[in-house]
């Protein structure tokens, strides 16, 4: 009878630590690769344009931003998207023009010189009153080193057209 | 034998380890009406159901009420009669609770306060301003709700407040874990969910088993179902479909599932039988059509699950014949 009640005071004590674990691993496994994970150093820059419906597109040849007319198909609505830089010690972007982005040395990888990557999805929220749906916005993450980190700055500005375009690493 | 003879035979017994407290009390509790048997065996009267049933409505009425004349409310009466109907349910239920053939009608409404305060606070925050869809900001009102109904318990040691305190704990649980993990790598994977169900699955059968010969004992039942449902489930679903499957999962759940249909003897639980039986069919169907469907034709593959279902079901009637009265 003893020998029960233990066993039931255990099962009790392990059902309220295995939450606890549970979270201590997530914790872990956040935090302690920030730990020996290298700073990023790269800026990067970026449109705000969406998938389709952006007038103009952007690449980057040999080094340098080069902006293409997309060619219109009648009875579409078309959007200027905008360059943006993003300042990635800041955690801010700001935006820049075509010409201003032109100056720049870009680097068009995916993967920057340091080893990190951006990645980009969009966030739906609605708020409580009921009006659900929400207006979304761009999330953006910066991964590498078996770390993530959400970027904060720049992406729901008031003009914004609420897209994320990844263009190029500055490289300087 | 009167009160004080009664107690002092008590105190002898208990000083000579004939009788352990968990005893005590639930003899004390099988002589009272008023509170749910301490039996996993306890059955919901009638009168009962219909208590929280009506409760239920009554929470169903406050919601369409206040949501159709939402943008007409001033804050204050927004937060009156949300947070406000929350905190007169819950002070209702305790004076209920108190007198003796009402306890069912306390628990009615303390059924209503469970629902409707957590609404509350959340309007509260949202006449603040407050961003109510941020997981820090549900982790805060999830954890004042377990405080509220893990002290409640302990004043009133009703199993209803322990089943609130699991189920706020249960929510705290998800939108903390959320909430450490947002913008990370690990929050964007579709496992972190299965994660959290099967952590929260395997937290649920040791609570129950934990339960079991104690007051909360009624409970056990349910969270035997839900945490199989949600262990197994969880368990199944990290499996994956080919050809991003996880083998790990898929091997060992065959495994978790025999084991849960052979656990339901020691335990003497159906819950497991059953559940154990249904998921282990749920797993030969996944395998036959994840894996067999291309390379052995369909009919084939179809022979194949039949067989291992009739299998699954004689392994089913042969240990259900050992549970004849055990529920």
């Amino acid at each position: 009878m003893e020998t029960e009640k233990q066993e039931k005071n255990w099962s009790l004590r392990l059902a309220i630590a295995l939450p606890f674990v549970m979270i201590a691993f997530v914790v872990a496994s956040i935090y302690l690769p920030r730990l020996w994970a290298p700073a990023p150093k790269y800026d990067f820059v970026y449109h705000d344009g969406q998938d389709y419906g952006s007038a103009v597109t952007f690449r980057v040849i040999d080094g340098a931003l080069i902006k293409e007319e997309v060619k219109r198909i009648e009875g579409v609505y078309y959007t200027e998207p905008h360059l943006y830089l993003y300042d990635i010690a800041t955690d801010n972007s700001r935006r820049v023009s075509f010409e201003e982005a032109r100056d720049l040395k870009l680097d068009g990888s995916r993967v920057s010189p340091d080893g990190f990557s951006i990645e980009s999805g969009i966030e739906s929220r609605g708020d409580f009153s009921g009006s659900f749906g929400g207006y979304p916005k761009p999330l953006v993450y910066l991964k590498g080193h078996m770390v993530s980190r959400k970027l904060h700055g720049g992406f729901d500005a008031e003009d914004s057209n609420s897209g994320f375009q990844f263009i190029g690493w500055v490289v300087k | 034998m009167n009160k004080e003879e009664l107690l002092q035979a008590v105190t002898h017994a208990s000083k000579e380890k004939q009788v352990t407290r968990d005893e005590v009390v639930q003899a004390y509790d099988a002589g009272l009406e008023s509170k749910l048997a301490p039996t996993e065996g306890h059955r919901f009267g009638i009168a009962e159901i219909l208590y929280y049933l009506g409760g239920g409505i009554v929470v169903l009425g406050i919601g369409i009420l206040i949501s159709d004349n939402w943008e007409d409310l001033s804050s204050f009466t927004r937060i009156f009669s949300t947070l406000g109907s929350g905190l007169v349910a819950y002070v209702v239920g305790v004076l209920l609770s108190k007198q003796e053939g009402r306890g069912e009608w306390g628990q009615a409404f303390h059924l209503i306060a469970a629902c409707v305060l957590p609404i509350g606070l959340f309007v509260v925050l949202d006449e603040m301003n407050v961003d109510t869809s941020s997981y820090g900001v549900m982790s805060l009102v999830y954890i004042s709700l377990l405080g509220l109904y893990l002290f409640s318990y302990r004043m009133f040691q009703k199993a209803l407040f322990m089943l609130a305190s699991i189920v706020f704990g249960s929510l705290l649980f998800v939108s903390g874990t959320d909430w450490l993990a947002d913008g990370t790598a690990l929050f964007d994977t579709g496992d972190f969910v299965s994660y959290q169900f099967l952590v929260m699955g395997l937290t649920y059968l040791l609570l129950g088993y934990g339960f079991v010969g104690k007051a909360e004992s009624a409970l056990t039942k349910y969270l035997y179902v839900f945490g199989l449902f949600f262990s197994l489930g969880s368990a199944l679903a990290l499996g994956g479909w080919s050809p991003e499957q996880n083998w790990f999962w898929e091997i060992i759940f065959p495994g978790l599932a025999l084991g849960t249909i052979f656990l339901s003897l020691p335990l003497q639980s159906r819950s497991f039988l059953i559940l154990g039986s249904i998921f282990l069919i749920a797993y030969i169907l996944k395998i036959t059509g994840e894996y067999f469907t291309d390379s052995l034709g369909w009919p084939f593959a179809l022979v194949v699950a039949g067989l291992a279902l009739i299998g699954v079901g004689a392994l089913f009637v042969r240990l259900n014949n050992r549970y004849k009265g055990i529920s």
